[in-house]
């Protein structure tokens, strides 16, 4: 008999928290009771969620290699949750409160993912990281050796408490109020398993704020914020609610003006309370607290929560975290100095002038680590840790710009540490830059993705890097953020120039396309959102972005930004810019179109959803469906002229013409009358389901049937907004509808006259 | 030792700190995926040629991972073994692993975007299980004395060993290996497959059907009993090891021991297509021969066994 095999628990006993100990041993055997089919599937699946164990797209064991809709040869064992196969790889998420991290950690995590993954760390827009290709088995024990250098990825995932961010900067930054990296901290401890947040309906994304009016925290975008401010010497905040991205954007609204910090865990407790309570808990698509918040109004969900404080009872909790502040504050490996001066190369006074922030503490820099599409690989990591080690001390963070900093750098150290970044190729410049373009994982590894995020993400940074030494500074300063879908994970609405994937059916063929989202803000802490101006074909869009680009240096007035020339401009004539390459040409003269950025399949969106094939091709839809968009385009304009009322009924009309060029593939005779379309459109696609997409179900058509049935009474500019967005959703999913009832037409072994001939 | 994962590393040759074009991978790695023309359950390319000295493109598979790597500044194909489903000894993991990535290099040399050679004269070994192989000097002892016979089979007497990675002991164990006199790929392809079994694996490079060492003069491979499964043809398969074994892993076909087959040939009928198996290929050829003796006119030997299966064709099945 050979000695048993070691095991991590063993080896880590003693060296991780005991009750995250026991909580990983208890997932190990869930996972195990499940693998033998002794668990129910669906309280598994909410487990591994919130351990952050998410799926991954082709988890169902279906697949489009580019030629056929394949089947991959998982063994048939129980699922991880429902059409989750068990051996399909999956991500896990791990979360890293207010983005800060040790050098012993970011260790263990380069050694799992070498171990477990393929050797890549990456930063998500809310500081964590995710490892991807993970088999579900090696799970426990990779929670295990992150829980012995104390990370845990408890409610990672899951209808619970995410990742606290907060500004990378908290601590050494000029303009902030105070540091409010402890009090992040402090909320992230308090929340963990907290009872009153284990009955969401939906996820709750919370962040902190220094400063008010730069980008800082995002805390605009939050399903909760807390803002630093100071009241006659005493600390506090402002607490903002119901924000956030996703399909339907909403600005968060003001909670409190200032909420002393002895209080702000009770408050926050407080709103959980009311948000566990009465938050919308069966319609997934409603149950962000912001649709709670949007519903109640603000005033009334106000007096909920300060009804809801008094019946607290009290928690040495709430204020135990004062006794020992600071606390997060890590010591500076080495004394500050000021940069010696001197001859320095070309390439340092490039990175120099967009990868550093002089600290408030005299002598000391902040160093952004700009990471291509927020990635770096284990050797990259450990050699980050050594420089670490050297010039910054425990001072690491990772940024919602999907980047890592490294503070209390010493000045005078900046070209040693530039030497030593740039071995280990981690001296890119161009920082929050342009170029510097974020990205959802999108197709490349996300279920929901519906165009490639990365791959053009990675194509832009390619083209603008190039040409950056050129670009005139107002170019370099605006910000590019890619999403693969609606769900915003790529923040574009808050960026100058935004994307978010969809699909168009062309030539009998599907398209991959982004919508482009122009004029977004990302000071005032994301202050307002940026608009849909049209759609632009994936292969397209890096000369829209030229265009763009070149328009706006060459149309703005001296210091005008971005934001304010498009609000000069006006949407109509930015669409105007992006028009000439909205065209996609015919398969036989650009075959390149019909596929995504980094990938040469044909395109497909059959690995999103389940086709069903209902016959005939019909163009008729492609002809009436742009009506429907022209009229939501219109209806922007109509708000943007202050005629919010008359935006709202635009938007409305919007969907009926959209529903009513669906209805027309089937029921020519259908009328003009809103009845009889709603009608219809009701019997002949919503009910049987037809146009539900497979994650959002019927979230897009009951924006109409809900519109239809209950006409506002009043209509404010919020509200109109929200129709406008919903419009827009509603047009998608007309368009997805369509191209799932049109046949593919077969890519491979079939000339494409013939295929043409079809039409 | 029983290491959760171990990967192979052939370098580019003739030059491996050049970089290179890892853009036409792309589309290579998916036409394999689609003409399943390298071996495991491939499932998605992922694409980080944008990471430098990094994993470059993946091939993703569920037991097994092919990149164009550059980690530490050296490009080659490495190759990456996992999820074997139970705890299988190490000269078994690395001949196998040898074996697909000789098959993929065969694959990539005859593509005509990839513009890619690699060199035969070293490889490097590594432990991607920092428990079961630390990267220590015990944990070197271990693997050298694992290792060095099974290299000397497939790469001659005059593979020699030597550790890598000292510099840094949170990097994974690593194991450099030299070999005295290179032989090309298909050479050693045919050692490595001799040594896990006698089949031949299958890629765009290789002939179709591989021509491994016969067990018995009435053999047919894996593909070729897929190829009948698929044909819907009219046969028996028959399953001769033990009952307990079936458990871990069955082609479904009928069960009768190899010790009960003689008195129990009454339930076979003499004019039946039978093709026998067993685990390794042992077993059966036995069995066929004495079926064959006794008037079982057309039986046939899964050539390498439910091993060669399971290699070949359905890598989910548990290998013991």
């Amino acid at each position: 008999m050979s000695s048993p095999p070691l095991r991590w628990k063993q080896q880590l006993a003693g060296q991780m928290d005991p009750g995250w100990a026991s909580e990983i041993d208890d997932f190990e055997s869930q996972l195990q009771l499940r693998s033998q089919g002794k668990l129910d599937e669906k309280v598994f699946a909410e487990t591994r969620l919130r351990r952050g164990v998410y799926g991954q797209r082709y988890d169902n064991g279906q697949r489009h290699d580019g030629i056929a809709e394949a089947t991959l040869a998982f063994a048939d064992r129980p699922t991880k949750g429902s059409e989750t196969l068990w051996d399909a790889p999956g991500m896990q998420r791990i979360k890293i409160p207010g983005g800060g991290v040790t050098p012993e950690q970011l260790e263990v995590l380069a050694d799992c993912a070498e171990e477990y993954s393929d050797g890549i760390l990456h930063v998500t827009t809310r500081q964590d990281f995710q490892l991807h290709y993970i088999h579900i088995e090696d799970t426990p024990d990779m929670m295990r050796r992150l829980a012995a250098v104390g990370i845990t990825t408890r409610e990672a995932c899951g209808n619970s408490v995410r990742n606290v961010t907060a500004c990378p900067r908290a601590g050494v930054c000029k303009t902030e109020t105070f540091d409010v990296s402890p009090y992040a901290r402090a909320l992230m401890e308090f929340m963990l398993g907290h009872p009153d947040v284990q009955d969401f309906g939906r996820k709750f994304k919370p962040a902190f704020s220094g400063c008010e009016h730069e980008a800082c925290g995002l805390i605009q975008l939050h399903d909760a914020g807390w803002l630093a401010r100071e009241k006659d010497g005493k600390r506090g905040f402002k607490v903002v609610v119901g924000g956030g991205l996703g399909p339907v954007p909403h600005q968060a609204k003001l909670l409190s003006e200032f909420t002393p910090e002895e209080e702000f865990l009770k408050e926050m407790q407080a709103v959980a309370r009311v948000f566990a309570r009465l938050g919308e808990k069966k319609n997934r698509g409603r149950a962000r607290i912001k649709f709670l918040v949007a519903k109640l109004g603000i005033e009334e969900f106000r007096r909920l929560v300060e009804a809801e404080k008094k019946t607290i009872p009290h928690d040495p909790r709430h204020t135990a975290f004062l006794d020992d502040m600071p606390r997060t504050q890590g010591e500076p490996a080495r004394l500050p100095a000021p940069l010696p001066p001197g001859e320095h190369s070309d390439a340092f006074k490039t990175w120099y002038a967009t990868n550093i922030y002089h600290q408030r503490q005299s002598g000391y820099s902040l160093v952004t680590i700009a990471l291509p599409l927020g990635d770096m690989t284990s050797n990259q990591t450990r050699a980050l840790v050594d420089i670490a080690r050297t010039y910054s001390g425990d001072n690491i963070r990772t940024t919602v710009e999907q980047n890592m900093v490294l503070r209390f750098v010493s000045s005078e150290d900046l070209p040693a540490l530039y030497e030593a970044l740039d071995a280990a190729g981690l001296a890119s410049p161009g920082a929050g830059s342009i170029i510097d373009v974020t990205s959802c994982p999108g197709t490349d590894t996300c279920k929901l993705g519906i165009a490639s995020s990365r791959g053009l993400a990675g194509e832009l940074r390619n083209r603008l890097g190039a040409k950056s030494a050129s670009l005139p500074q107002a170019i370099k300063d605006l910000k590019i953020k890619v999403s693969g879908c609606f769900n915003s994970c790529g923040q574009h609405h808050v960026a100058d120039i935004g994307f978010y994937g969809n699909s168009r059916k062309i030539d009998g063929r599907t398209v991959p396309h982004f919508q482009v989202i122009l004029g977004g803000q990302w000071t005032e802490n994301a202050g307002s959102y940026g608009l849909a101006v049209g759609s632009v074909p994936s292969k397209a869009i890096p000369e829209a972005v030229e265009a763009l680009t070149e328009g706006y240096v060459q149309g703005r007035e001296p210091n005008e930004s971005f934001q304010s020339w498009m609000a000069r401009i006006g949407k109509r004539n930015a669409r105007e810019i992006i028009k000439p390459f909205m065209k996609v040409p015919a398969y036989v003269d650009g075959p390149d179109f019909y596929s995504d950025w980094s990938d040469v399949r044909e395109f497909t969106i059959g690995d999103l959803g389940v086709g069903e094939c209902a016959g005939e091709v019909v163009s008729l839809f492609g002809i009436e469906v742009v009506k429907a968009e022209s009229q939501a385009f219109d209806a922007q304009i109509t708000l943007d002229e202050g005629d919010a009322e008359g935006a709202e009924d635009g938007a409305y009309s919007a969907m009926l013409s959209a529903a009513r060029a669906l209805v027309r593939i089937e029921y020519i005779d259908v009328t003009e009358d809103a009845d009889d379309i709603v009608q219809q459109f009701k019997t002949r696609f919503f009910e049987n389901e037809r146009f539900f997409d497979r994650f959002a179900k019927g979230k897009f058509g009951r924006y109409l049937l809900d519109r239809h049935a209950n006409p506002p009474a009043r209509v404010d500019t919020d509200l109109a907004k929200q129709r406008i967005e919903e419009a827009q959703l509603f047009i998608e999913a007309s368009h997805a509808c369509e191209a799932r009832l049109a046949p593919e037409v077969a890519v491979a072994g079939q000339p494409a006259q013939e295929s043409l001939a079809t039409q | 030792m029983h290491p959760k994962r171990i990967s192979v590393k052939f370098f580019v040759s003739p030059d491996p700190q050049l970089a290179v074009d890892l853009h036409p991978f792309i589309g290579i790695f998916h036409s394999f995926i689609q003409q399943k023309t390298v071996e495991g359950l491939l499932i998605d390319v992922a694409n980080y040629a944008h990471v430098p000295e990094g994993p470059g493109v993946v091939l993703i598979g569920h037991d097994v991972e092919y990149a164009i790597d550059s980690t530490d500044g050296r490009a080659g194909l490495l190759v990456t073994r996992k999820n074997f489903g139970g705890a299988v000894p190490v000269p078994y993991v690395l001949r196998d692993t040898l074996r697909k990535a000789l098959g993929m290099i065969r694959a990539i040399e005859a593509h005509p975007d990839a513009g890619l050679k690699f060199a035969m004269d070293a490889i490097e070994i590594q432990f991607v299980d920092r428990l079961a192989g630390p990267n220590t000097d015990a944990g070197y002892e271990a693997a050298r004395a694992a290792l060095e016979g099974p290299l000397q089979e497939v790469f001659g007497a005059g593979a020699s060993l030597a550790r890598g990675h000292t510099a840094d002991s949170r990097a994974m164990l690593s194991v450099r290996v030299n070999v005295a006199e290179p032989a090309d790929a298909g050479t050693l392809l045919d050692r490595a497959c001799a040594a896990v079994g006698g089949i031949r694996t299958q890629n765009g490079a290789a002939p179709p059907e591989p021509d491994a060492k016969p067990q018995t003069p009435w053999d047919v491979s894996a593909v070729a009993l897929e190829k009948l499964r698929d044909e819907g043809a009219d046969f028996v398969l028959l399953d001769v090891r033990e009952p307990a074994e079936l458990e871990i892993c069955s082609l479904n076909g009928t069960n009768i021991p190899s010790g009960q087959l003689h008195g129990r040939l009454n339930e076979l009928e003499r004019d039946a297509h039978i093709v026998v198996h067993c685990k390794g290929g042992g077993r059966s050829s036995k069995a066929v021969e004495m079926l064959r003796a006794a008037g079982f006119g057309n039986v046939w030997n899964l050539r390498g066994g439910i091993l060669a299966w399971i290699d070949q064709i359905d890598s989910s099945l548990t290998r013991y």
